[in-house]
């Protein structure tokens, strides 16, 4: 498979289309609005934090199939899990698409966008999702970094 | 690494390539020319000053100027307009004044008026589209009032392509006692530009976006107008008389050139100038149709596609829009961009036309004359490979 062809493969593709957890949460308690400059996307993110964790958490706004399949990936990985272990999924994800070391047995899924540091213009999208959620935290006092 | 040979590049619009005469001319002042300008007293700064100045010179021919002290040498597009918003407009308008601009505008000629009417208190407004995607010239007459003091309008759009009827425009504005501000970033590599003909009373272009160097574009202004325009920088070049309290400045041109200017550039740009006018624009016309129209039908074979802008390729310069269905651009231009292909993605600098197409984002194809028709072809079997990635 080409680099390309592993970009757009199938899961990714699929995330995107038929993405996990858009919409608005009803009772979210932090939530970030995000733009990518380059391409004018924006995505929100809402979260629903109780006692250290990520209870629930969606997004709204349109975007490219990777800012999509990203956003999507990262409802269906976070939801549950606990403000530390985001932070920790977070960073390794990010260091997945910087093309620096990471931790695969962490990611599931998520090492779909493995080849995503091959396309440095798009790396962006890829974390377009992820630093709104951070944002919504580090905004609401919860300092959850970048 | 990417192999630079193979690329086709057809993003033009961004910036167009330098043929070799101008970047010999670039050459040559580095290697060989390099002293400062208007001000060594040996003989080859006075050789140099001499090859500036005719530039200037062979850009007022080039547009028609009636006098080279009416071309301004800026750092480009933008900097000219800034130069026309915040040393005249924001100057001459008055709280209840009204600037007219559109909905085709390029950032660059959209948030210095929104700046100016937010610093004078005048009014804004926009003109937007007809149903054909063209400038709404008929709500562009029903915004003109006597309140009208300037209008500031692109003459062909960076994202349609789609060329705007200056004239009517300026006849319009004229005749309400407006100003009227041309954004030709788009247009002056394409179409031949007579500011005497227009009745333009300021134009601003890009020497990047016409074979020549980036860092250098020109406002050209009616000298009257230029002669109400305020210095923006002071310093160097632009001063005449200095004593301890006060300054006196040059006369037009250099009072609103401050600074050493981008020596290289202005050779550069007056190289561009020669090339253009070598090849001429009829010639330059027909070679850019040819590949709009390749360009178009071979997009038109695939049914997803959708074109944004005029229909026919002799209704539009250089540029050519499109998405391929819900795919989003930056997907498109991810895959083809593996191919080889060079095309933009994105907004284009022009949010609000984006707003009223509907769409966050086009593909934008823009050729120039030295694309061949084997780009336009490489650019159409990468978007069978879209379509065979994603769908
Ligand atoms: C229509 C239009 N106006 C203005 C500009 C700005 O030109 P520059 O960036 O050279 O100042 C551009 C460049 O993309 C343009 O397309």
């Amino acid at each position: 498979m080409s680099n390309i062809q592993e970009l757009y493969q199938k899961i990714i593709v699929n995330h995107a289309k038929y993405p996990i957890g858009v919409g608005v949460l009803p009772q979210y308690n932090y939530h970030a609005k995000l733009k990518n400059p380059d391409c004018g996307d924006d995505i929100e993110v809402y979260l629903k934090v109780v006692d250290q964790h990520l209870e629930q958490i969606s997004f709204t706004g349109q975007g490219c199939i990777i800012s999509q399949a990203s956003a999507s990936m990262m409802v269906d990985a976070l939801s549950g899990k606990r403000i530390l272990e985001a932070q920790q999924l977070m960073q390794n994800f990010q260091n997945l698409i910087l093309g620096k070391d990471y931790d695969e047995s962490q990611l599931g899924d998520l090492i779909a966008f493995a080849t995503l540091n091959q396309f440095p213009t798009r790396v962006r999208c890829g974390m377009l999702a992820w630093h709104a959620m951070a944002d919504g935290l580090n905004q609401g006092g919860i300092s959850f970094g970048k | 690494m990417i192999d630079d040979q193979k690329i086709a590049y057809l993003d033009n619009a961004a910036t167009m390539p330098m043929p070799d005469e101008v970047l010999e001319v670039i050459d040559m002042y580095y290697h060989a020319h390099k002293v400062n300008v208007h001000r060594g007293m040996y003989r080859l700064a006075h050789q140099v000053t001499e090859q500036y100045e005719a530039v200037r010179q062979a850009t007022a021919d080039f547009i028609n100027a009636q006098d080279s002290s009416e071309i301004i040498f800026t750092s480009g597009t933008t900097d000219a307009l800034n130069l026309v918003a915040f040393g005249y407009a924001e100057k001459q308008l008055q709280p209840d004044d009204e600037i007219i601009i559109s909905v085709l505008e390029h950032h660059s000629n959209f948030i210095p008026w929104q700046r100016v009417a937010h610093k004078t208190g005048a009014k804004l407004k926009i003109v937007g589209l007809d149903d054909q995607q063209n400038l709404d010239m008929q709500q562009f007459s029903e915004l003109l009032t006597e309140k009208t003091k300037l209008v500031a309008i692109t003459l062909v759009s960076n994202v349609l392509g789609s060329i705007v009827d200056a004239k009517q425009i300026i006849e319009q504005t004229h005749h309400m006692g407006g100003v009227v501000v041309l954004d030709a970033a788009q247009a002056v590599g394409h179409l031949p530009l007579d500011v005497q003909k227009l009745d333009a009373d300021f134009l601003a272009f890009s020497g990047h976006k016409m074979y020549g160097p980036t860092g250098v574009g020109v406002l050209y202004g009616k000298r009257n107008l230029l002669e109400q325009v305020a210095p923006l920088r002071f310093g160097g070049e632009m001063a005449d008389e200095v004593d301890a309290q006060t300054a006196t400045f040059q006369p037009l041109p250099l009072r609103l050139e401050a600074g050493t200017p981008n020596i290289a550039g202005v050779l550069g740009l007056g190289a561009a100038i020669q090339y253009l006018q070598k090849i001429g624009f009829t010639t330059i016309h027909q070679h850019e149709q040819q590949l709009l129209n390749q360009l178009y039908q071979g997009l038109r074979q695939i049914p997803a596609i959708k074109v944004y802008g005029p229909r026919s390729a002799a209704e539009r310069q250089g540029v050519l829009s499109f998405n391929y269905g819900t795919i989003h651009a930056h997907d498109v231009a991810t895959i083809i961009d593996t191919e080889n292909v060079a095309v933009r993605a994105g907004h284009m600098c022009a949010e609000p036309l984006m707003q009223a197409l509907g769409v966050s984002s086009v593909v934008r194809a823009s050729v120039s004359y030295m694309n061949t028709t084997r780009d336009v072809e490489q650019l159409l079997a990468a978007m069978n490979q879209v379509g065979q990635i994603l769908l």
